[in-house]
């Protein structure tokens, strides 16, 4: 009995799931097309619209994208992991639509802000936002959604203790958390960051609202105590924020690989559970890497803080061993050797092409990460356009693909149709992530020259050296572009999957093009030297480019 | 024991393995110290910056409106949306400059593009963020002639990409011996950790006059290198100063009329030994206030 077998939806939770999933894809839609207007003012070849145009997109754009956008379908997938996971069905449904309304209307509330005129960028910062009619929107949104993100999790907290047996035995609860996939694991072991994360989002979004309406803090000497505060929790909410990302892509892709190639772990369950359970430990205390350049943080911490962050990518490198391992013992099982196995990946199963894809993606990034978090290397690439050159294939790669993987499936099983525009899907995932690498690559070496991140205009009035514009219009031009056309076909074939996909009656027929590769088991392998070899070699390259780094830090001209 | 758990341990060594960055920092000398723009600690007074600069203009004002340093010293900034006070300062190659920057609106940010440069491929940029309140302090030594860019990087308004400003840099490039990095990695040769580095530079401090070591009193000890004694927070502390009484001290030099960086001796309420510090020589106090953060 495969996966896909044991998947099933009540009824009663469909319209629910869909909603979210299908309200999470239309603010995709409002962020890409940001994207691309952000794209038309700051590519160097192009360079049309206002600066002011450039910046109310640029906020949008992060908002609705990175907060909105990846919000809705987190918790889209929070919903599955408690109940379509352990073949359950939400505790509450109506408390489920107050939590999916508060979340909406935090998203109205942050789209009539920017029309408004709320030039903020996501980080709010006060007290510039002071100088923005729609700020108290935004503020307002935030507090929105992390009431409905609240609500849904209290939901989920219950539809899980609903699913325990007998709720007053310890063997009973220990059976439940051994029983469960590893994915619904995961989002428990995310509660542990994401229930802190809520709290401390209301603690200081309803008093910077409270402040933008004139309420608090109006003398000018509280106000500047206020603003460095208020940094300190904004990074520090931000930071558990985007690793939720990081978390949620690894508790999907451990489903998309079971989906696709019908692999499972070689190693034990357990191992993986408890791998979750490490990123409330490593997570929280790393927020101090955003604020490397900051300067009324003491050396001392930004040191201890910096050498911490080295291990944030600890449990998502193992999960990735894991992974790539159930891959490799499914394939070589199949009788294929140590070099070849890889071809006999179903590369042409969309949703296999965008977990894939997401994880070199991510790789990617991840490498990249690693220079920006080191407290030596900091000021050459902070603010620097080094920044969105690693989070875009982290949360537009990877993040973003895998949960497209999973949306692939998750379309054609919601709505009872087959997947419209394969040809399209199957090539989507691998143009994204060309697009997202090439963007890496130019925009990484743009931001070791120089170009600063949130900025309309890089010509400074013409004395910007002369690497800059064709770095830029490289990373933008054609990087940027490539990325948006990518997003642009998977809303077209979801869309369309929706509207005009085939409507058929079996799960079977539903997921044609992204069945489970047929293989046959001829050997017992239970060995995985790729995996292995891939993790170590990522770890070179990190020190290998940390080389680099000192290297270039020992040839700026002004020590 | 099974090859799975075999693979599986040797992930998880591999995995970790990630902490050899902290030995590798070492190897490769940690010499971000200088170019960071590690500051002060406490929130700066409006005015008293501003009088600052205005001292700075008064001395090295130039007729065409830029500022030109010719000696190693600090050098004031104003960051205001949307423009750096004053727009073009004139350095020379070899000397080292600190620089203050301050805001007094809202965030902001610096970056430094020396546009000049013989690279590889192209400039680097060194960048630092500067909130409402703290000043923030970046060390440069310039080594070739040329013009650096100063750029704000940290979205600061509608206005935030014309906000730019010019450091002309004069004279001839200055010889810096390079120790090559393979040469610097040495099993054998081993430098200390950045986070270390305090004690030697008290040792430097020591060798000019002992009398000006204040040693915290344990258990704080344990704390020491927490707080990092740089820019004018340790200031005051290797004074054995409060934070408190570093401010009323600036006070008096602000209220006592003559606003030329003295205090007259027999100010009720200021120690002795701090005013005569206080009334050193820049070159000498100098040596507190633009401590390498190494």
């Amino acid at each position: 009995m495969t996966l896909l077998d044991k998947i099933k939806v009540d009824p009663r939770d469909k319209k629910l799931l869909f909603t979210f999933f299908a309200v999470g894809i239309a603010l995709l839609v409002i962020a890409g097309v940001m994207a691309l207007l952000m794209l038309l003012v700051r590519t160097p070849a192009i360079s049309i619209g206002s600066p002011t145009f450039y910046y109310r997109t640029l906020t949008g754009h992060s908002i609705f994208m990175f907060i909105f956008w990846l919000g809705f379908v987190q918790t889209g997938l929070l919903i599955t992991a408690g109940t379509v996971l352990i073949g359950r069905s939400l505790w509450s449904r109506r408390l489920g639509w107050t939590g999916f309304w508060f979340m909406v209307t935090g998203a109205v509330s942050a789209g009539v802000g920017i029309l408004l005129g709320a030039e903020t960028s996501y980080t709010v910062p006060v007290p510039l936002s002071a100088q923005y009619e729609g700020t108290p929107l935004i503020y307002l949104a935030f507090i929105m959604l992390s009431i409905g993100m609240g609500l849904i999790v209290i939901n989920f907290i219950m539809t899980m203790v609903g699913a325990v047996e007998h709720r007053g035995s310890f063997s009973s609860w220990a059976a439940f958390l051994r029983d469960i996939p590893i994915s619904s694991f995961a989002a428990i072991a995310g509660l542990f960051i994401a229930v802190p994360g809520l709290i401390l989002a209301l603690k200081v979004f309803i008093p910077a609202f409270l402040w933008s309406v004139g309420l608090l803090y109006t003398d000018p000497i509280s106000i500047i105590y206020y603003a460095n505060s208020y940094r300190l929790n904004w990074h520090v909410i931000f930071h558990i924020y985007h690793y939720m990302p990081a978390l949620t892509l690894v508790g999907v892709a451990y489903i998309l690989v079971e989906l696709t190639a019908d692999a499972k772990s070689i190693y034990p369950k357990q191992i993986a559970k408890a791998l979750f359970l490490l990123y409330p430990f490593f997570v929280p205390p790393t927020f101090l890497y955003h604020l490397l350049v900051d300067p009324n943080i003491p050396q001392g911490i930004k040191s201890i803080g910096s050498t911490l962050s080295l291990l944030v990518g600890t449990p998502t490198i193992l999960h990735m061993f894991i992974i790539l391992g159930m891959l490799e013992a499914r394939i070589r099982s199949a009788g294929h050797g140590f070099l070849t196995w890889m071809r006999h990946l179903p590369w042409g199963n969309p949703a296999f092409g965008s977990m894939a894809m997401g994880i070199v993606t991510l790789a990617a990034g991840g490498v990249l990460s690693y220079m920006l978090i080191q407290e030596q290397l900091a000021p050459v690439l902070h603010n620097t356009f080094a920044v969105p050159a690693y989070i875009h294939p982290m949360a537009a790669g990877g993040a973003n693909l895998i949960y497209m993987g999973a949306i692939y499936y998750g379309v054609t099983i919601l709505t009872g149709r087959q997947l419209w525009g394969l040809a399209i899907a199957k090539v989507q995932p691998y143009l994204m992530a060309g697009a997202l690498l090439l963007m890496a690559i130019f925009g990484s070496l743009a931001g070791l020259a120089g170009v600063p991140r949130r900025i309309a205009s890089i010509t400074l009035a013409g004395d910007a050296p002369a690497s800059w514009v064709p770095l830029m219009n490289l990373t933008l031009g054609v990087g940027g572009m490539l990325a948006v056309l990518a997003g642009a076909l998977f809303i077209l074939v979801i869309v369309m999957t929706a509207l005009a996909g085939k409507r058929v009656s079996t799960v079977q027929e539903m997921i044609h093009g992204m069945a489970p590769a047929a293989m046959p088991t001829m050997v017992k392998h239970k060995t995985t030297p790729a995996a292995l070899l891939t993790i170590g070699i990522f770890i070179v390259v990190i020190m290998a480019l940390t080389v680099l780094g000192f290297m270039a830090l020992n040839l700026v001209p002004m020590r | 024991m099974k090859s799975s758990t075999v693979y599986l341990i040797t992930a998880f060594i591999i995995a970790f393995a990630v902490l050899l960055m902290v030995p590798l920092w070492s190897a490769l000398g940690a010499t971000g110290g200088e170019a960071h723009g590690h500051a002060m600690t406490n929130i700066e007074q409006p005015d008293y910056f501003t009088w600052r600069l205005e001292e700075q203009t008064k001395k090295y004002g130039q007729p065409d409106g830029s500022v030109r340093l010719t000696s190693s010293g600090g050098v004031y900034i104003l960051t205001m949306q949307y423009a750096f006070i004053p727009r073009v300062i004139r350095l020379e190659t070899g000397r080292k400059y600190n620089l203050h920057f301050y805001s007094p609106d809202v965030i902001h940010g610096v970056s430094l593009i020396h546009v000049d440069q013989h690279g590889l491929l192209q400039p680097f940029s060194l960048n630092n963020v500067i909130p409402p309140g703290p000043m923030t302090m970046i060390t440069i030594e310039p080594r070739l002639p040329g013009e650096i860019l100063i750029v704000c990087t940290e979205y600061c308004g509608l206005g935030h990409h014309i906000m730019q400003a010019k450091i002309i840099v004069e004279g001839e490039p200055y010889p810096v011996e390079v120790v090559p990095w393979y040469q610097r990695i040495g099993i054998l040769d081993i430098p200390l950790p950045t986070w270390l580095h305090h004690d030697l530079y008290i040792d430097q401090v020591a060798a000019i006059d002992p009398e000006l070591i204040w040693t915290p009193p344990t258990p704080m000890a344990a704390f020491g290198f927490f707080m990092a004694p740089h820019g004018e927070w340790g200031y005051w502390h290797y004074h054995g100063l409060s934070e408190k009484e570093g401010e009323l001290l600036r006070a008096a030099d602000m209220t006592d009329g003559k606003l030329d960086g003295k205090i007259t001796p027999g100010t009720p309420g200021i120690p002795r030994q701090f005013i005569e510090h206080f009334n050193l020589p820049p070159e000498k106090t100098r040596l507190y206030m633009d401590r390498p953060t190494q």
